[in-house]
């Protein structure tokens, strides 16, 4: 060999090997988001409200007395059954249209089309300027880089998923870190910034329920657990007399329904505690979890109404005589600032105090289709759409 | 592809036997940025190489992982120039990896001149290559890619001698046509290699180093025949 590298060969090494250490040091002080398990005041990420699924935000300051109509945008191709979300001062509505509107003033700031229906979830990214949506539909999931100024978005990345025939799509589900989407034939678990799909299992078509670190399903006869990091199943129970369609993870065990049955179940999946009411519910509805109580939309005799009761216990503490609507899937009445916000069976919305049940008050204006999707609560907002528009209603 | 050819290809590396270690060198690094990119927050996706995109005559030092243009919008300006600092990366180091690898191998100095024209012939091919619609280029053939190969193999040698791209080409286009048969079973040999590479995610940027030693010494040796 008789090569002997110059004065400049051996530079170039060093300012090859040295070019890294820009790389390396800036890779090495990423941080992932943090998982979190209450969304940050002012916002309403994702269905359900957190990642457990409570539909309770505590940091809202929704309105008690009568609401006024703050804004509406209207003619988007939205769904009903698709519940808004809030993030960064943004309102956001899934359907055919994913549109997001600025909360204070009403204007658009997103719009985007999609070539078929989807569910949306916001999660926050510390190497993209703004938050992503997270949108699944029957046949993908993919990321929606939210644009700076008012635009369309940028899809970032997408992965087809194995969808099933029925039209009822389950939302996405977040906790800052992880995404999960369940698409009846498929539950899949995906990091949100990078798009890498970390593990797939068979899905149940229900909402999953987030906590502790496990994804929790139902599927009408197993409540199951997964690790969310590494998809190995932790709990497989079978609740004896049950066959939930809905569950939400609390500390101790969980809250499930079966149809019109509100049920608690310890770890193990026995039952503390069950709540039945007679009638029919024609969809699934969630229920939603304080740290004192559960609320649900029960079946009353021929009619409906929202039951409350005590979570300790399983004591009910009332019934509305606020009627509510027909429940769309995965849907629940929304809680915050003590009081349970939801559309109300003669078309509009109405909230009733969550320690008595007595109405604080009701309207049926201004909503010009139905049926009107689930109440979101957040900041001094409260928020629905009905298929073409989002309203936005404030303190009166 | 004749005995003579392999032999004047392997006296060439014989001569110059540190461009193996050069090489390997410059595959391990791509491979350790490929690892950086797959680790990184960052969407990333897999590269589209050859026989799913044209091959470039220059030497290729195949990355298995790239990002897409939609990933590297809106992010945070500390990583988009993470992202664009990776790219200039391993674009500057598979140029100037395959600029020295021809000029060891023609025992020739490398210019800047030189290292500039073989830049200007790789870079536009890794802008365009890939974004070539696939039923463009499945239209287009293996057949019409090889004898646009072959026609010009040795134009990457060529430039790294200093010679201008308006008298490379034809140049080359005469390599070609003087020693079809044997430039017809080097472009086969070099682009199966390429294509062989591209099965292991892993070893993919080490192993398409070695190939690109062969293809370069294979181009020193069509060049040496031919004077």
């Amino acid at each position: 060999m008789n090569w002997s590298p110059s004065r400049r060969a051996v530079l170039g090494l060093l300012g090859g090997v040295g070019s890294i250490i820009p790389l390396w040091s800036v890779y090495k002080r990423y941080q992932p988001p943090t998982r979190y398990s209450t969304p940050p005041p002012g916002s309403w990420p994702l269905h359900g409200y957190d990642p457990a699924g409570t539909w309770h935000n505590p940091y809202a300051a929704a309105p008690r007395s009568g609401v006024r109509l703050r804004w509406v945008v209207r003619d988007r191709a939205l769904e009903p059954s698709s519940p808004m979300l809030v993030g960064e001062g943004t309102v956001y509505g899934a359907g055919v249209d994913i549109v997001g509107v600025d909360t204070v003033t009403g204007e658009l700031s997103l719009t985007h089309r999609s070539s078929g229906v989807s569910r949306g979830a916001l999660v926050p990214s510390s190497v993209y300027r703004n938050e992503s949506l997270i949108l699944a539909s029957d046949a993908s999931v993919r990321a929606l880089t939210l644009p700076d100024d008012p635009g369309s978005g940028t899809v970032r990345w997408k992965h087809s998923v194995r969808g099933t025939d029925t039209d009822v799509l389950v939302p996405p589900v977040t906790d800052g870190r992880d995404a999960i989407i369940d698409t009846g034939a498929e539950l899949v678990v995906v990091g949100p910034t990078e798009g890498v799909v970390r593990w797939r299992r068979s899905g149940s078509g229900n909402r999953p329920s987030l906590a502790h670190g496990t994804v929790y399903t139902v599927d009408g006869e197993q409540l199951r657990g997964f690790d969310v990091e590494t998809g190995e199943q932790t709990t497989a129970v079978q609740p004896s007399g049950l066959l939930p369609d809905s569950v939400v993870a609390i500390p101790d065990g969980f809250i499930v329904r079966d149809g019109g049955t509100t049920a608690c179940l310890r770890a193990d999946g026995s039952v503390c505690w069950r709540q039945s009411a007679t009638g029919h519910l024609p969809l699934t509805s969630a229920p939603a979890v304080t740290d004192e109580a559960v609320f649900a939309i029960v079946p009353d005799g021929g009619d409906r109404s929202i039951g409350a009761y005590s979570l300790s216990d399983g004591r009910e503490r009332w019934r509305s005589a606020l009627v509510p609507a027909d429940v769309a899937a995965f849907q629940a009445p929304a809680v915050a600032n003590e009081a349970v916000y939801f559309p109300t069976a003669d078309g509009g919305v109405g909230a009733v105090d969550a320690a008595s049940g007595e109405t604080l008050w009701q309207t049926a204006d201004p909503f010009d289709d139905r049926p009107i999707s689930a109440l979101i609560a957040a900041g001094e907002g409260i928020y629905c759409s009905d298929g073409r528009s989002i309203y936005a209603l404030g303190a009166g | 592809m004749g005995a003579s050819l392999i032999d004047d290809a392997v006296s060439c590396v014989r001569c110059a036997p540190e461009t193996v270690v050069v090489g390997l060198g410059a595959g391990l690094f791509i491979r350790g940025l490929d690892r950086l990119l797959q680790e990184s927050p960052i969407v990333h996706m897999a590269a589209r190489s050859f026989p799913d995109t044209p091959p470039t005559v220059s030497v290729q030092l195949i990355s298995q992982v790239t990002f897409s243009r939609s990933a590297l919008m809106g992010l945070e300006p500390t990583w988009q120039l993470w992202a664009l600092w990776l790219l200039f990366l391993e674009y500057s180091v598979t140029i100037g990896c395959g600029g020295w690898l021809f000029a060891r191998l023609r025992g020739v100095t490398l210019s800047p001149k030189g290292l500039v024209r073989y830049g200007l012939l790789t870079v536009p091919s890794w802008i365009v290559l890939p974004y070539t619609p696939g039923p463009v280029w499945t239209a287009l053939g293996s057949t019409i890619t090889i004898c646009g190969f072959a026609l010009l193999f040795v134009l990457p040698g060529l430039l790294i001698e200093g010679i201008p791209f308006s008298r490379a080409v034809p140049m080359s286009v005469m390599v070609t046509r003087r020693s079809w048969l044997s430039v017809i079973g080097a472009t086969i040999l070099v682009l199966g290699a390429y294509q062989l590479t591209t099965l292991d995610t892993r070893s993919g940027p080490i192993l398409s180093a070695v190939v690109g030693v062969v293809h370069a010494s294979l181009v020193a040796g069509v060049l040496t025949q031919t004077e």
